[in-house]
């Protein structure tokens, strides 16, 4: 009978391109699409240093956690490290340090991790394995061919934290923009803290660094009308936090976010549902600016916000007004009745992945 | 577990005779390299002895896909659609059992989530018995923020290429990414539509496997570097790796060794399929 099915379907190119319908489990809740991202929370900070800086580089350590640091070349070199820590100890760039002494050093070869996407050179790590809340310094030995190095420098188990975000996740053409930080030691707030991003375009441009204001205890925010151009797809933020807590110990931290910045492909008007037969014809109007191949997903709930069922539908749209239109089964919404439906509509791009629209019931 | 072996036994009474159907193995490697493109390359992913193992000695037809590893996953979803595609149509496969590993997860749900987007690929989730999903980053992975967040390292513009290359497919990885497409464009996460197949995940939960390798410093490096949650293998953590379909089992091998079949026996594993 599989067999069968197997066939049939093959044989039946244009069921590929119908309007596909189902239901939700029993028990499974409808879920808004989310503002922003989970937030991105770092322990750990990022610099870039110019070879005639890297002679001797200051690192805070907040303390409490061990500490890792790795020295990335900015093209395939081999470069040495020296640490020298609060205490007086020093770790020599030929010394591969140990437990006892509180001190590790590692090469990871590039050679030999090509699949993690790492680039060129041998990468040098040194592990504090529990730091001091002090300062380090770490001196580098940079080849002249090579422009500089990137330290990244984490506190795994630090009670120190930056939590980013930048929302809206799928930004339509004029919604106003927010990046987001909260900085935390523990549970407390960190406070008078400086704290920037810079955002990255999805062409890989990079602008000026915002400055973020604390608009309360520990969170920091800066909200702007529109993205410095205005180019659609993946955007990248870098946020850096510098910083003490209440005791003086200093600390630095960087964390990311990223949303994406919608074309404006459509206007969605307001969701029409009318019986047809043994279905619910969903209607949303649309006013098309950007032709093309797209997706028309709906998602019912009820009044609870239960899921309940779906539907979607590839459609060929060109510029201009038309109208949308689904049919979903009766029989999939169960006992629900009709004025009592929640229903969410989205047109998704498939010639360019992205979100056209989304209007709901409510 | 009890209710996989249940299935599996059922499946074998239904279908266990070659008169009904003929089955095969298609391996679906992560992001990597341009290189991965390449037939031996894809093939060297997994090691001969991953191959074997899963295949039952190479007595189970089988395919080994390759991709361009830096695109999207539509872009990936193209490339392995029609390499599974001529595949069973010229063996006669209609059984097919998917193992993947890493960013393959990804790929393989683009397909299964987006029926109507290619021709070929509702023919192919037609045949499909089910996913063996290893290390999958279905919420995103932390090491992919952090090629952006290196990227962002703008004192010249050189450092732009590191951690992943900051390239498509590790976009596409990162934690905000796969909130977004999680959201509109992949099935299979809570508030989502279920998946057409049945999706067994395997998470990493593990980080130094073997001091010989070099790798097993760098995944270490990067777990306590991107500030990853919970247990992780050094690339995906556990709960975005379980946070599509069902748990089949976790395992000590990181992000290096589960896609082998060398610090644990994964790929004995996944013969049990067959």
């Amino acid at each position: 009978m599989k067999k069968t099915l197997f066939l049939l379907l093959s044989l039946a190119p244009a069921a590929f391109a119908a309007d596909q319908t189902g239901r939700f489990a029993a028990g499974a809740k409808y879920e808004e699409p989310a503002a922003h991202a989970p937030a991105h929370v770092s322990r750990m900070f990022a610099r870039s240093i110019p070879r005639a800086a890297a002679s001797a580089i200051d690192i805070p350590a907040a303390g409490g956690s061990g500490m890792i640091i790795w020295t990335i070349p900015s093209r395939p070199a081999s470069v040495s490290t020296r640490l020298l820590t609060p205490t007086g100890s020093v770790l020599q760039p030929s010394d591969r340090g140990s437990y006892e002494r509180g001190l590790r050093r590692f090469r990871i070869d590039s050679a030999e991790t090509a699949e993690l996407g790492l680039p060129g050179g041998a990468h040098e790590v040194v592990h504090v394995l529990d730091a001091a809340a002090a300062t380090y310094q770490l001196r580098v030995d940079v080849p002249d061919a090579v422009e500089g190095v990137t330290l990244v420098v984490a506190e795994p188990e630090s009670r120190i934290t930056l939590s980013t975000w930048a929302a809206p996740l799928s930004r339509q053409p004029g919604e106003p923009v927010t990046l987001h930080a909260e900085l935390r030691d523990g549970d407390a707030p960190l406070t008078n803290a400086r704290v920037t991003a810079r955002l990255a375009a999805p062409n890989g441009r990079k602008f000026d660094a915002i400055e973020l204001v604390e608009t309360a205890n520990g969170v920091y925010r800066a909200t702007f009308a529109n993205l410095p151009v205005d180019l659609a797809g993946p955007w990248q933020v870098r946020f850096d936090a510098e910083g003490a807590t209440q005791d003086g110990t200093h600390f630095a931290r960087t964390g990311s976010g990223e949303l994406m910045a919608e074309r404006a492909a459509a206007r969605l008007g307001r969701i029409a549902t009318t019986v047809v037969g043994d279905a619910l014809r969903v209607t949303v109007p649309a006013e098309i600016t950007l032709g093309g191949t797209y997706r028309y997903d709906v998602l019912i709930a009820d009044g609870s916000r239960n899921a309940v069922a779906w539907g979607e539908a590839v459609r060929n749209l060109t510029t201009g007004a038309t109208s949308l239109e689904i049919d979903i089964p009766l029989s999939h919404l169960g006992s629900t009745r009709v004025e009592d439906l929640y229903l969410d509509a989205r047109l998704l791009g498939l010639d360019t992945i992205g979100v056209a629209g989304r209007v709901t019931s409510h | 577990m009890i209710r996989r072996g249940l299935l599996i036994a059922a499946f074998g009474i239904l279908f266990g005779t070659s008169a009904y159907a003929k089955t095969g193995v298609v391996f679906i490697h992560g992001k990597g390299g341009t290189d991965l493109a390449t037939p031996s390359v894809a093939r060297a992913y997994w090691g001969e002895d991953m191959i074997r193992a899963t295949t039952k000695g190479f007595t189970i037809p089988y395919l080994i896909c390759s991709y361009d590893g830096t695109q999207y996953m539509w872009v990936a979803g193209g490339t392995v659609a029609g390499q599974i595609y001529n595949w069973m149509m010229a063996n006669a496969i209609d059984d097919i059992v998917i193992e993947t590993h890493s960013f393959g997860g990804v790929v393989i749900r683009w397909i299964l989530s987006n029926p109507t987007y290619d021709s070929r690929y509702q023919p192919i989730i037609s045949r499909i018995r089910w996913v063996n999903s290893i290390a999958p980053p279905n919420k995103g992975s932390e090491a992919a923020n952090l090629a952006g967040t290196l990227s962002g390292s703008w004192l010249t513009g050189w450092i732009v290429s590191l951690v992943g290359q900051n390239n498509d497919s590790t976009k596409n990885c990162t934690t905000s990414s796969m909130s977004y497409y999680n959201q509109y464009y992949l099935k299979g996460t809570s508030g989502r539509p279920a998946l057409p197949k049945t999706v067994y995940n395997i998470a990493g939960t593990g980080l130094w496997n073997d001091f010989v390798h070099a790798e097993d410093t760098g995944l270490a490096t990067l777990s306590g570097v991107a500030g990853m949650p919970g247990e992780d293998d050094g690339m995906v953590s556990q709960y975005s790796a379980q946070a599509v379909g069902v748990v089949w089992f976790t395992t000590l091998a990181n992000h290096h060794h589960n896609r082998r079949n060398d610090y644990r026996k994964i790929g004995d594993s996944l013969a049990t399929d067959f």
